[in-house]
């Protein structure tokens, strides 16, 4: 029998690194929801921290982030170029990595597939976004970066469950949904639901990890959570390693894509997730 | 006539075709006759290959070499795709759309690699 969900809640709680997200993107969500604040206030709070800054601005520049066609210099520039919620979103994506590293050497490779797909539908999820011309693409993109997240909770906190996962995998030929419900009785949605309401993100990014899966499901956030489920689709298709999950027919329509623009997508996604792996997560 | 990379022109080579920019707007005319003056403007509009007279092309070269391995690799590509798609029912059609764009993206990016690893 795995570890069960109370005990799990009690032990992201009792976490340190995850107890709250970086102090920065608390201070930065604090500051945005205060009318008071002005873009010089907050590019000041980020400019305190020098790799946060360095990142920011590496990104910011990414061809794949393409914040602006004049190069972005400064933290100001930056925030007075993405506004308030994209730069918290963007503080966000860059600072996400950090929180997760005690991990076994023989999950080495598995974290950095996990990096990579969470990417990969990242850069996805915000193409979809463009190319339907939702409101918030950078929101997207961090919903998509986040969807898997108790994956990576249940690697570095219960790495022997997640092995009996791997294995149930493997000699079932099932899903990793329904190889952790054997296991755990609950899944990674569960998992990344518990740790999205942990640290008060918004119900939007909440939802798109809990229903990605399901996107029938879900009812104030179908577009949300349709795009990220497509995006999970594209992003698999393109790679090598898993089975590619069926595109839920209400997901597609919801969109109202046409089918022609699959192909420009694709092939931007191969492009950008590429460029996008190499910016946020580097080998080292 | 060929197709050949920049850094293998020679003054005095002869175009066989014109060369536009990346915009579209005419550069230098067919039959033109390449000096250092030609050299210097493909170099600034960052042109990479051109179509020269009397020079066998150094494209079909390298698809002589890709042609040898083509079949084997694309059987490959094929397999794997296969796999990748095998619980997917075959009248799904948005699925079967997706399954055709990514092996035509795979098989690109196959040739594109073997083009630079000969080049």
């Amino acid at each position: 029998m795995g570890m069960d969900k109370d005990t799990l809640w009690y032990k992201i709680k009792k976490m340190n690194s995850l107890s709250t997200l970086p102090e920065i993107y608390d201070r930065v969500s604090d500051m945005i929801n205060d009318p008071k604040t002005s873009a010089a206030n907050l590019a000041s709070v980020i400019s305190r921290d020098e790799t946060l800054v360095a990142k920011l601005l590496r990104v910011a520049n990414s061809p794949f982030y393409k914040a602006s066609p004049e190069k972005v210099t400064s933290i100001t520039f930056a925030v007075a170029l993405l506004g308030f919620n994209a730069t918290k979103n963007l503080v966000l994506s860059v600072s996400i990595f950090d929180l997760f590293h005690t991990f076994e050497e023989s999950l080495k490779l598995t974290v950095r597939g996990f990096w990579k797909h969470s990417i990969t539908c990242a850069v996805a999820s915000k193409i979809i976004a463009q190319n339907i011309r939702y409101k918030n693409p950078e929101e997207m993109f961090v919903s998509g970066l986040l969807h898997d997240i108790g994956k990576i909770v249940e690697i570095q906190y219960m790495p022997e469950d997640f092995k009996k996962i791997i294995n149930v995998i493997n000699s079932k030929e099932i899903s990793m949904k329904d190889a952790e419900e054997e296991v755990l009785k609950y899944s990674h949605t569960d998992v990344g639901k518990m740790l999205g309401v942990h640290w008060n993100l918004s119900p939007r990014i909440i939802d798109c990890v809990r229903l990605h899966h399901i996107p029938d499901k879900a009812i104030d956030s179908l577009m949300e959570v349709s795009i990220v489920h497509t995006a999970n689709v594209l992003s698999h298709s393109l790679e090598l390693d898993y089975k590619v999950p069926i595109l839920n027919e209400k997901a597609w329509e919801t969109l109202n894509l046409k089918i022609d623009m699959l192909e420009p997508m694709l092939k931007q996604l191969k492009k950008e997730s590429i460029e996008a792996v190499a910016v946020l997560f580097p080998k080292k | 006539m060929g197709l050949i990379e920049l850094d293998k022109i020679e003054p005095g080579m002869v175009l066989a075709k014109p060369v536009y920019s990346h915009l579209g707007a005419l550069l230098l005319k067919e039959g033109k006759k390449l000096t250092e003056r030609e050299l210097l403007i493909l170099e600034s509009w960052k042109i990479k290959e051109i179509d020269v007279e009397g020079v066998e092309s150094s494209e079909s070269k390298d698809k002589a070499v890709s042609d040898q391995l083509e079949k084997e690799e694309l059987d490959k590509i094929e397999a794997e795709i296969e796999t990748k798609f095998s619980s997917i029912p075959k009248d799904n059609s948005l699925m079967m759309e997706i399954k055709k764009i990514v092996k035509a993206i795979k098989v690109e990016s196959l040739l594109e690699e073997k083009k630079h690893g000969n080049g």
